[in-house]
């Protein structure tokens, strides 16, 4: 009996797309020790302690807890403790883990009013681009491939006997499904990289990359900044959303994006 | 009564005047010399297009297009326009010219006179007199521009609060005659006040001040006071202004003539008109103008009496009606939407609370805000909030806000009306109803709540697709698709049917061939000939697409030129096998080599079948 993949190919593709959503989301489940570590955090919070909560939030972090809730609530408490500037960088990188959670996108936009801080909104295909996490979208570009890949081959081998119209049209979505993941991911990565936060309360977009330059204009903790690839010792060359350009210092930003330490 | 009646006849000019377009037409001056232009100014206010206007032909005068402005102006949210058309009139003769009605888009103006004197002298020239400068113009470089700033409320209060936002217009001023060639946008002095929406571009306008006329540039923009204090309010803004120079000497003969009526009226920079001044010799000067300092006091608000619930609205409020369900259960969310409108500070206007307080739980509200004006001053906000029922019972629902007065100087209290609402359901807590991790914050929680759970968290916080294990995962999929393309690439040659058709063919026609080389060895005659015929059915059969078993003699003859090696063949064919007929051995080698150029013939490629066809008969005859 010759084998055919006419009703496994569906089963198959959905499989794949879900295992690979899972794949996405997966990672590893907090700890007993990791989650007595976040209650005590968040108890710290509630007691109005930041410094601790702080502390706690970030020994997790770097212990590679990186989940948005450790971020959240690590911004919440640098929230509560008047840090707008890091608390806006973390409200930023909750989001990027989850950037569906109301909670986070309510939080960044309260810090954001709270510090005056005026973003332009993004436009369209950015906040399209946006809906996901970067891993979600791999995930569907990830079930797109797989999906071609095994209509390809059933077509191939002639173990699929769907009308041609039928596997065309599994094609094309297929092929969507891969390529407007491909293009979200270039959207965020073009828009996300070089961002950084201004996270100290005195800093200042500089004429030239010394302490004692001209000031081209002040920088309030929590404002977007992009940061560009020309170095020159402790200063980076940032360039603000109005275009203007100017050298700031190493420690007086963060980059959004999260690295393992 | 007497005083409304001029309000309402202008109320009623207005009317009239937004319902058609208007034309209104200008000439200055009204009187020249030969050889001098004047300017017509024609204006269309409320014109739906900007298609320049039909100018009446005027015996001995023409009319040369010298520019166009538009003006758009947003007015409390109304918008009026109008664009204007600048012509230089010359005259070719002397004598008093009547310029009749100009029309434009259902309108017309009044008729224009002009009259034109030989005082001049001066031949009529189409491209105008550079240069020709007025002798005695006279600007006053002290009074040539000047900022002002104006407040709405024309200064009827001597103070702002803190928060208060109150409509200005910045006004600079820069007398007719002089080229505005840059202007920034104007900025306030020192740090007490801010300015909100300030308009991108200014309105233009013209207008006489002590019989002087000016060209007014009008930004609008919203004022607010920052700090308290006694401050004093000035704008500052900087601007490039070309002023005309006093002609050059050796150009004396072409100066403008004095007018008959007096020096005064045409020594008046206004009558250098734009196009007179493009030709004119013009200093360049960066000029900055301040306007004069306004006193201006900036209380705080007032501590006392100030209602819990104040979030800083300051202005004057009126909330608009609201719907909500007249049966609810506890626990069930709902949307309520209320309105807010009035003037003041919009963005400090926050979602009215939800009566009787206590009874809901409420959530961060989305809002909508439809601007009355330019500046935000006038605005309507509508509130979408979601709300949660706590308490059971028939209830009175409303909604009230809290918000400063700055007229009154005290804090105000506005409610809706109430409606009434039967609540079912158990008594929920505010804590059960608090929203879990992901849902919006509370309303009365400035930040959404602390996650419980660490949660799950990637292994390495990379995005996927930077990971080289994802990647080389996809090559799985990749290598899929490749090894597919190929197979289909090697099925399409393998299972074509011509490919299997002409595959069989060779092989019968070798294995023929063969059989013909054995027989010429064992010089049989019979079988000779036999796969001789077989070889080259075989090769037609492919090439006629037909049985090779179906090509008779009769078939050859029909279809092949006559005498051909293959009919010969044939015929050789036949004749040994049905006649006895015993070739000469001798010649079995050419007959051998007549079939194979046959068969070569006939599986010639396609391009050159053709030719083949005509050659296959003219292949030369064995001895």
């Amino acid at each position: 009996m010759k084998f055919k993949l006419t009703c496994i190919l569906p089963v198959a593709i959905m499989a794949v797309a879900a295992l690979s959503y899972h794949l996405a989301a997966l990672g590893k489940q907090a700890s007993a020790e990791s989650e007595n570590a976040f209650a005590s955090a968040k108890r710290a919070v509630e007691e109005e302690n930041y410094a601790d909560a702080i502390d706690g939030y970030s020994s997790l972090i770097e212990s590679g807890q990186h989940s948005a809730a450790s971020y959240h609530n690590l911004a919440v408490a640098h929230h509560r403790s008047g840090d707008l500037g890091r608390a806006i960088l973390n409200y930023e990188r909750a989001a990027k883990l989850d950037p569906r959670a109301s909670d986070i996108r309510a939080n960044l936009e309260r810090a954001r009013k709270d510090s005056a801080i005026l973003e332009a909104p993004a436009p369209g295909y950015e906040r399209m681009a946006n809906s996901l996490s970067p891993n979600a979208w791999s995930a569907i570009a990830a079930s797109g491939l797989f999906a071609l890949g095994l209509i390809a081959v059933g077509r191939a081998m002639r173990l699929l006997d769907w009308p041609s119209r039928a596997i065309r049209a599994s094609a094309t979505i297929a092929v969507a499904a891969v390529t407007l993941p491909a293009a979200a991911l270039a959207v965020q990565h073009r828009a996300s990289e070089g961002r950084a936060i201004v996270t100290s309360a005195d800093t200042s977009l500089r004429v030239s990359p010394f302490d004692l330059a001209k000031t081209v204009t002040g920088l309030k903790p929590g404002k977007a900044i992009h940061i560009l690839p020309e170095k020159h010792g402790d200063f980076h060359l940032a360039q603000l959303e109005s275009g203007q350009k100017g050298w700031v210092k190493a420690s007086e930003f963060e980059n959004t994006n999260i690295t393992a330490k | 009564m007497r005083p409304l009646l001029p309000t309402f006849l202008l109320l009623a000019s207005v009317l009239v005047a937004q319902a058609a377009p208007q034309i209104e037409a200008q000439i200055q001056p009204s009187e020249i010399g030969l050889g001098e232009s004047a300017r017509l100014t024609v204006t269309l206010s409320g014109a739906t297009s900007k298609t320049p206007p039909e100018l009446p032909e005027v015996d001995g005068l023409s009319f040369q297009a010298a520019g166009q402005s538009s003006q758009i102006s947003i007015i409390n949210g109304k918008t009026s326009s109008s664009v204007g058309f600048t012509y230089r009139v010359t005259a070719e003769r002397t004598g008093e010219f009547e310029i009749p009605a100009i029309r434009a888009q259902n309108a017309q103006s009044k008729a224009l006179k002009l009259r034109v004197d030989a005082t001049g002298k001066v031949a009529p020239n189409p491209l105008g007199n550079p240069g020709t400068a007025p002798a005695d113009i006279d600007i006053d470089t002290e009074g040539l521009a000047f900022l002002k700033v104006e407040r709405a409320d024309n200064g009827e209060r001597d103070h702002l609060y803190v928060g208060e936002l109150t409509p200005i217009a910045i006004r600079a001023f820069f007398r007719e005659g002089t080229q505005v060639s840059q202007v920034t946008r104007p900025t306030l002095d020192g740090g007490a006040f801010t300015l909100h929406q300030l308009s991108e571009d200014p309105q233009q306008q013209s207008t006489t001040i002590d019989g002087k006329r000016y060209r007014v540039l009008t930004w609008f923009a919203g004022l607010s006071g920052v700090k308290a204090g006694d401050e004093k309010l000035a704008a500052t803004l900087n601007a490039t202004v070309g002023i005309p120079q006093a002609p050059n000497p050796r150009r004396a003969p072409q100066r403008r003539p004095r007018s008959p009526f007096g020096g005064s009226l045409f020594d008046d920079p206004f009558f250098d008109s734009a196009f007179d001044s493009f030709f004119q010799r013009m200093e360049q000067r960066q000029i900055s103008l301040s306007s004069e300092a306004m006193p201006l006091a900036i209380k705080s608000l007032p501590t006392e009496n100030r209602p819990a619930s104040f979030d800083g609205a300051v202005g004057q409020f009126k909330l608009g009606h609201f719907s909500v369900p007249t049966e609810l259960e506890t626990g069930s969310p709902i949307e309520l939407k209320v309105t807010v409108s009035g003037k003041g500070n919009f963005d400090r206007v926050t979602a009215p609370q939800i009566l009787p307080a206590g009874k809901w739980k409420t959530y961060t509200a989305k809002h909508r805000t439809e601007p009355g004006d330019t500046v935000g001053y006038k605005a309507s906000k509508t509130f979408t909030l979601p709300a949660i029922a706590l308490e059971p019972g028939d209830h009175e629902v409303g909604f009230s806000f809290d918000y400063f007065d700055p007229v009154s100087g005290s804090f105000e209290t506005i409610s809706t009306q109430t409606m009434p609402v039967a609540i079912s359901g158990a008594s929920i807590s505010a804590v059960e109803a608090a929203p879990q991790p992901g849902a919006a914050p509370a309303a009365s929680d400035a930040l959404a709540p602390l996650r419980d759970s660490a949660g799950r968290s990637p292994n390495d916080p990379a995005p996927l697709y930077t990971q080289s294990w994802f990647l080389a995962l996809q090559a799985i999929p990749a290598a899929a698709l490749i090894a597919a393309g190929v197979i289909s690439i090697f099925r399409r040659r393998h299972y074509d049917p011509i490919s299997v058709q002409h595959r069989a063919t060779r092989k019968a026609i070798d294995t023929h061939l063969k059989g013909l080389a054995v027989a010429r060895q064992s010089q049989d005659g019979s079988s000779f000939f036999a796969h001789a015929r077989r070889a080259l059915q075989h090769q037609l059969a492919e090439e006629w697409n037909c049985h090779a078993e179906a090509i008779t003699n009769e078939d050859i003859s029909q279809r092949l030129p006559k005498g051909s090696d293959v009919a010969r063949v044939f015929a050789m064919a036949d004749a040994v096998e049905f006649s006895g007929v015993r070739p000469d051995p001798d010649s079995y080698g050419e007959w051998q080599d007549r079939v194979e150029t046959a068969l070569a013939a006939i599986d010639a490629p396609q391009a050159t079948k053709s030719e083949q066809k005509q050659t296959w008969g003219e292949v030369p005859q064995p001895a």
